[in-house]
């Protein structure tokens, strides 16, 4: 259960995620970021709402983070215990910007 | 003991997924706890799925159990593919810069840091690979 509410503005691309993005999900989050527009300077991810993430969704998270290398990257807004609790323990807290 | 058996398959993780959390929701566990149990039998089946079976025909069995003193959720995955004991697995280097990270073992890494015991058993030709959670018992009343 994923829902992804997207928004594009001043070319930075926002997500909001509501659910769990686990292996069953993070296909439909990958299939987003490959639509993402050329011109996209940073992509947001609004956490608020996501209950958890497994890995898959970390893999799906460091793709695009590596594709936009050259600008902005990704930030995380809103991380619950959960999410941050995974990014720590996967170092992914140092890769990805969180606040 | 509950226990249910259905074919590897990416539709199969989500029933397992279900059956799971509804006998911990059943049991009164904390959503928190829930959480972390779900994400590693997401983990733990999508390997047995992936890398165990290739995604190539084969069976997966979950039995669950509570355990008490201290409260806690035993559930057992066994599977008949080949060999594999994420106990041995070579862990990710978690320091790496960005570029040098790729997503490979993350899965395992999580289930071993979140887990309280992992037992593997390889017997008869099967996987069986045991993780017990503890649980933040807010249960309350006499037991």
């Amino acid at each position: 259960m994923l829902s992804i509410e997207r928004q594009f503005e001043n070319n930075v691309l926002l997500f909001k995620l509501e659910g769990r993005l686990d292996t069953l999900t993070s296909p439909e989050l990958e299939s987003e970021l490959e639509d993402c527009p050329v011109e996209t300077e940073e992509i947001i991810m609004d956490f608020e709402k996501l209950d958890y993430i497994s890995s898959a969704g970390l893999r799906v998270l460091l793709k695009a983070h590596k594709a936009m290398k050259e600008k902005k990257g990704v930030r995380i807004l809103n991380a619950n215990e959960s999410v941050r609790n995974i990014f720590e323990i996967t170092g992914f807290d140092r890769i990805l910007n969180m606040e | 003991m509950k226990k249910l058996t259905l074919p590897a398959g990416r539709d199969s993780i989500q029933h397992f997924s279900d059956f799971i959390e509804k006998n911990l929701i059943a049991a009164g566990a904390e959503i928190r706890d829930l959480f972390k149990i779900n994400i590693a039998i997401d983990e733990i089946l999508n390997n047995i799925v992936t890398h165990g079976y290739k995604n190539k025909i084969g069976a997966i069995t979950v039995e669950m159990d509570f355990l008490e003193d201290p409260w806690a959720v035993e559930i057992t995955f066994i599977d008949s593919a080949g060999r594999f004991n994420l106990l041995d697995a070579e862990l990710p280097d978690i320091t790496l810069p960005a570029d040098e990270r790729d997503a490979g073992g993350l899965g395992i890494l999580i289930v071993r840091k979140t887990m309280d015991e992992i037992t593997y058993t390889r017997a008869d030709g099967l996987n069986i690979l045991r993780i017990v959670k503890n649980l933040e018992d807010t249960r309350g009343g006499d037991r």
